[in-house]
């Protein structure tokens, strides 16, 4: 049990596209916030101050770097 | 009152001390790229998380420390156990510090490796109970760019001596079946090395990281001393980009040294043997100097920081409440001293484990587990009881050590500590759920401001904050 041996079947690529489902939790989690909740008593609400955006190329970075290694 | 940029900077800055520049290069060197999974997934989905929950969350329920926050949350004994063990950790710490100082001092001027250990001991005790902290002049951020430089030094000069990223892949690779994973971020269940994918995804993404971005005072600080709330998200998830180049420094040099410097005995040395061997003789010192008085650096913060937390958590809660000033400050120069003695004493335990990075992250498992299981439940859960969290938390560091001490039987791993990290999480988590069920509910009225749902929705609070942090800006 301490081992995983449950997971044993999963395979590598399995692994893989586990890991990636996980960053890809995060950018969904913060795509689901709102505006209001991203800005809030923020003067400056400029487009390149959404947080949004900087987590969706964050993420695309990490899952280019998850897919080639 | 901070930019985001700069706290991104700080993030980073203090994220990364030497035992990293040392160890994880050791790390890439032994294992191949699969340690920057620390830095990657084991930093990223966490600092998302961080950013976007709980540093908003600390933020809009005014500044609370972490164990002061436990202590309000639970109660006076799940403050002073965890200041306990943060003073082992710390001290066991300051151990693995005098280790690596004590081997490039050693290696530098030849002498023998208990001499340079005491020599470095005497010298920081000496400026710190008697000098004070003022006698460091360099910051840890300045060291920190320091070292960067030679890393990319290495990374520049050893690219060039390997032909490019294809030839040393082709170098590495046609070495043998054992380093077919080198450069691979997944590796199987059945691999020799810390890193199998089970261990990565359970106990560094959902465990060691969400515990050190999340709870770890240092980290939650910076952000805390954003301008505004909108900074301290920013802060946390600028460092995050920053998080993601760190392994270009870290552990690419360590895969550079393994093919240009195969058969090292001591991985430890990876970096070091870098800097000697691959830099100009003057980067070499500047390099060397740098490591030196980061080491310095990062042990008198150590000591500083065990020193406040004896005297007001312990010393000042248990042993005499109400003393002058001058009687804490006599207590915190003894503890300091304590401390000092405790880490060259430990030192040499560090050689028990197959490096510095393996030891670091050991009692790192130890308490990281069950720290984020009583903060998780006691932030989103309001039913979590107060005895509850002393349990959980005795238990869960409890079950920790008897895993590790029983490691051969339980783990097919020779370093299991990301698995230990992740069932010490579910052990405690499990514990205190458990005893909340069967222990008197918690007023809620006594909550305020503790509970995630409750302050988010508490206008009256809000505004008491809004008001607080309106006038401090002013």
């Amino acid at each position: 049990m301490f081992n995983f041996d449950w997971l044993n079947d999963v395979s590598l690529s399995g692994a893989r596209i586990l890991l990636i489902l996980t960053f890809l939790s995060s950018l969904i989690f913060a795509l689901l916030m709102k505006k209001s909740y991203i800005f809030k008593d923020a003067k400056n609400q400029r487009r390149w101050r959404d947080f949004r955006y900087w987590i969706l190329i964050l993420v695309i970075v990490q899952i280019l770097l998850y897919s080639y290694f | 009152m901070l930019p985001f940029w700069a706290i991104a900077f700080s993030i980073v800055g203090s994220d990364i001390g030497v035992t990293d520049f040392i160890g994880l290069s050791g790390e890439a060197y032994k294992h191949g790229i699969v340690a920057a999974n620390y830095d990657w997934i084991g930093s990223v989905p966490a600092m998302v998380l961080a950013g976007l929950v709980f540093i908003p969350y600390y933020w809009r329920n005014g500044v609370y420390t972490i164990p002061e926050y436990l202590g309000l949350r639970y109660n006076i004994y799940v403050r002073s156990f965890s200041a306990i063990i943060w003073l082992i950790v710390i001290s066991l710490n300051i151990g693995i510090m005098f280790w690596i100082a004590g081997g490039i001092i050693s290696g530098l001027l030849g002498w023998p490796l208990a001499l340079s250990i005491m020599l470095m001991a005497i010298i920081v005790g000496v400026y710190t109970i008697f000098g004070g902290l003022s006698a460091v002049v360099m910051t840890d951020v300045v060291q920190v760019i320091i070292m960067m430089i030679g890393s990319s030094a290495i990374l520049i000069l050893g690219f060039i001596e390997l032909g490019g990223w294809n030839n040393m892949v082709g170098i590495i690779q046609s070495r043998g079946a054992e380093y077919e994973h080198h450069f691979n971020l997944v590796l199987p269940m059945d691999t020799n090395s810390p890193y199998p994918w089970t261990g990565i995804l359970f106990g560094l993404t959902l465990v060691l990281a969400p515990a050190y971005y999340i709870g770890n005072q240092n980290i939650v600080q910076r952000c805390l001393g954003a301008s505004d709330e909108w900074n301290a998200k920013a802060g946390m998830l600028g460092g995050a980009f920053l998080k993601t180049l760190v392994p270009l420094f870290i552990v690419f040099p360590g895969i550079i040294a393994l093919a240009l410097y195969p058969g090292l005995p001591d991985s430890d040395r990876t970096l070091l043997h870098l800097v000697e061997h691959l830099l100009p003789p003057g980067i070499t010192g500047l390099v060397l100097a740098a490591f030196i008085a980061a080491l310095m650096s990062s042990i008198d913060s150590f000591l500083a920081s065990t020193s406040t937390i004896f005297t007001k958590d312990l010393y000042q809660t248990f042993i005499r409440k109400h003393a002058i000033d001058s009687h804490y400050l006599k207590v915190g120069r003894w503890t300091t001293a304590v401390i000092l003695i405790i880490g060259m004493i430990s030192a040499p335990l560090t050689d028990y484990f197959s490096g510095v990075y393996t030891y670091f992250q050991t009692l790192n498992s130890f308490i990281q587990g069950p720290l984020l299981a009583i903060l998780l439940l006691g932030i989103f859960w309001k039913r979590t009881s107060r005895p509850a969290g002393i349990f959980g938390l005795l238990g869960g560091v409890s079950l920790a050590l008897l895993m590790f001490i029983y490691s051969e039987y339980l783990f097919s791993l020779n370093d299991p500590y990301l698995y230990i990290a992740w069932w010490s999480f579910c052990g405690a988590f499990v514990i205190t759920i458990l005893v909340t069920l069967v222990t008197k509910p918690p007023d809620v009225r006594s909550m305020r401001g503790l509970i995630f749902g409750l302050s988010q929705n508490d206008d009256e609070l809000q505004k008491i904050i809004s008001d607080k942090l309106g006038k401090s800006d002013v």
